[in-house]
């Protein structure tokens, strides 16, 4: 008698085959020892197969993993407040400087043409100018607190 | 929304890694099972799982759909793993090794052997399959993956993957054929 071959009973074992194999092989595997073994054997195997665990990474690799992300916020924060990005802030400042002047004029209703006679232009320059500095780095800082949170792990990995 | 969803909106509007970590936890052991088969170092696959995690982080935005974030986080680990094989030539397992395998000497029939020994052995001959083979068999079985999940996964095709995990069954029954000498049959 001419026995299945592994192929074909892997096939019919996850029911890859068609109507015409199926038949054939249940008809054969009623009447051969051999190949019923060697199907019991390969169902042992594929159920066997599901119940193999999963590999386990170390204890505490999350929060490695953690960690890490946080270290690399952490270096993309340094990175933003470098001196490439000190013209942006500079910027951003001066224009909230502005906005918020308009804004103050508008809804605290301040006449600034008083001003004018307290300070002279260069102070109220300066005055602009450290405002701007001081929005800017305000501005920034909030950008790099929503984005970029570094928090310690007491445990380390 | 699901659960993997409402964890990834929740990461990307605190932009927080402490709520990352809630779906580190989730899917290290797909991730690091997939690194391993493929770098067969605990270590290096250890590495290579946690850059692919902090890539996730990154990445996370650019995931349209969070429903796929599995198959989306496995096929960056598949990639990564492939691509440190590749940096590090490690040289490939050949089959003819495996009669160093753990069960040397074995009188019981793989069919009538415990549970525990068949899972024991079978994880063994898994990691002495090609490293295709065994990821694929590993994300089939191990991790209920379809054949359609594993195509986008290793970007292979859908056929590709099919003769791969035939192949890698066959292989499978080979080993344990090796193994256990004497279930040996007139069929091989």
């Amino acid at each position: 008698m001419k026995h299945i071959d592994s192929n074909t009973l892997w096939h019919y074992l996850v029911g890859d085959t068609n109507s015409d194999q199926t038949l054939l092989v249940k008809k054969h595997l009623a009447n051969c020892k051999d190949c019923t073994r060697e199907f019991e054997l390969l169902s042992q195997i594929e159920s066997t197969l599901y119940e193999v665990d999963e590999e386990i990474p170390s204890l505490g690799f999350s929060e490695a993993v953690t960690l890490k992300v946080e270290n690399e916020m952490t270096v993309n924060r340094k990175n933003i407040l470098s001196t490439k990005f000190v013209p942006y802030m500079i910027l951003c400042g001066f224009v909230l400087a502005i906005i918020s002047t308009i804004i103050g004029s508008i809804k605290l209703d301040i006449d600034f043409s008083q001003v004018e006679n307290v300070l002279n232009r260069e102070t109220a320059l300066l005055i602009l100018i450290a405002s701007s500095l001081l929005w800017g780095f305000f501005f920034i800082d909030k950008i790099c607190k929503k984005f970029f949170v570094p928090r310690q792990y007491p445990q380390s990995y | 929304m699901t659960d993997d969803q409402l964890l990834i909106k929740n990461i990307i509007d605190s932009n927080s890694p402490g709520a990352y970590r809630a779906l580190v936890e989730k899917y290290e052991r797909n991730v690091f099972t997939v690194c391993i088969r493929i770098l067969r170092n605990r270590e290096e696959a250890e590495e290579v799982a946690q850059d692919v995690f902090i890539k996730g982080f990154k990445s996370l935005k650019t995931l349209k759909d969070h429903t796929k974030f599995p198959n989306w986080i496995l096929k960056i680990a598949y990639t990564k793993a492939i691509d440190r094989k590749r940096l590090k030539q490690i040289k490939k397992t050949d089959i003819s090794q495996v009669n160093e395998a753990v069960y040397q000497q074995s009188e019981t029939p793989f069919v009538l052997a415990s549970l525990e020994n068949r899972k024991e052995l079978l994880m063994k001959i898994i990691n002495k399959l090609d490293t295709q083979e065994a990821t694929i068999i590993s994300l089939y079985y191990l991790q209920d993956r379809s054949v359609k999940d594993i195509s986008e996964i290793t970007g292979m095709t859908i056929s590709n993957v099919k003769v791969k995990l035939y192949r890698a069954r066959n292989s499978l029954r080979l080993m344990i054929s090796k193994e256990f000498k004497h279930e040996i049959n007139d069929l091989l």
